[in-house]
């Protein structure tokens, strides 16, 4: 009896928990969709204003910058997150070990992040080249890595914070859509421009959804 | 000189014995509330109070007479701050003492459920 008890109390603490996780996962992809929108106009008027080589270190550091914005805003804790929701749920062995785990989920972190990155600079790199060929081969790489990445973010033990959306879909769908079409000969130059839009109504679809994270009820 | 092993499952399985038997009587966990707050917090280390109100779903004195028993025992700490344009909100951060304490509740729940409902007891969730 006193069990059950306890193991009520354990279902409404894990529900008060997920809500809190899923609404800053959430909130913080809203964030970094946002704040990448800024970009691609960007780097479309320093390309035309400026020499190649400094608007792609402008248009990089801002990357960088929105994605650290985002990471303040929920998206560096996410691993944690998952870690004390699994535990919960009897799928981690021990809670967190901050000196422990907290070096397993950088390097998880940094694999996810260079697998993602790398085709990209591939691109740019192959783009100021004159190459459309290769541009194109590392595009098709980054649709390789990205299948790879939600196969496995579909495992069963893997991730229920965050959740994929049509939004996040869009955006990355809208990516590689709009990065094939600039490298089409005739394509006009303001091509990524059209990114923006896309990534602008991506951001705010997340961030006007992630307080109805906050309603979440048992299943 | 190593710690009995023997001697380490017999204080946890005490400690799990007292929490089962403790059911019922007022401490810092032994409203579920609680516990899923600092649950989120061991998640993320600080929130605010807006957020916690919205996750909850308690009414705004419920929540502060909870978090008022977990800052009486040093698990957490409120303090005024402005998140960017947001403007002044509470803030609320999760302490090593605090962090220590929840890890360990949350072991015995699990060590509990373990014991009396078996693997399938956490299954359903």
């Amino acid at each position: 009896m006193e069990a059950q008890v306890l193991q009520h109390q354990r279902v409404e603490a894990e529900l008060i928990a997920a809500r809190l996780f899923r609404f800053r996962a959430r909130r913080s992809v809203g964030v970094l969709y946002s704040l990448l929108s800024i970009l691609p106009l960007t780097g479309v008027i320093l390309a035309a204003t400026v020499p190649v080589p400094f608007a792609v270190v402008a248009v990089a550091g801002g990357a960088v910058v929105a994605w650290y914005v985002a990471r303040s805003s929920g998206l560096s804790g996410i691993s944690r997150m998952q870690y004390s929701l699994d535990f919960l749920k009897g799928e981690k062995g021990m809670t967190y070990d901050s000196n422990k785990d907290v070096w397993l989920a950088r390097r998880t972190n940094l694999g996810w992040f260079l697998a993602s990155a790398w085709p990209w600079f591939g691109y740019i790199v192959a783009i100021m080249e004159g190459s459309t060929l290769f541009a194109a081969i590392f595009m098709l790489i980054f649709v390789g890595e990205f299948a790879v990445m939600v196969g496995l973010s579909h495992l069963p033990k893997v991730s229920s914070i965050f959740e994929w959306r049509l939004e996040d879909w869009a955006f990355v769908m809208g990516d590689v859509g709009i990065a094939f079409a600039a490298i089409i000969p005739g394509a006009p130059s303001w091509t990524w421009v059209l990114a923006t839009p896309l990534f602008v109504l991506c951001g705010v679809k997340s961030l006007y959804d992630a307080p109805k994270e906050l309603a979440l009820v048992a299943s | 000189m190593p710690p009995d092993p023997k001697e380490e499952e017999g204080a946890a399985g005490k400690e799990a014995g007292d929490l089962v038997s403790g059911i019922g009587i007022p401490g810092p966990f032994s409203v579920s509330t609680r516990v899923g707050i600092m649950t989120a917090l061991l998640g993320f280390r600080r929130t605010t109070f807006t957020e916690l109100l919205l996750a909850v779903k308690t009414p705004k004195s419920s929540l502060n007479k909870n978090l008022g028993v977990l800052e009486d025992f040093e698990f957490i700490k409120q303090r005024k701050g402005f998140l960017g344009v947001a403007g002044p909100r509470t803030i609320i951060e999760i302490t090593p003492k605090g962090e220590e304490a929840i890890k360990r509740h949350l072991e015995l729940m699990r060590a509990i459920a373990d014991r009396y409902l078996g693997p399938s007891g956490l299954a359903g969730s």
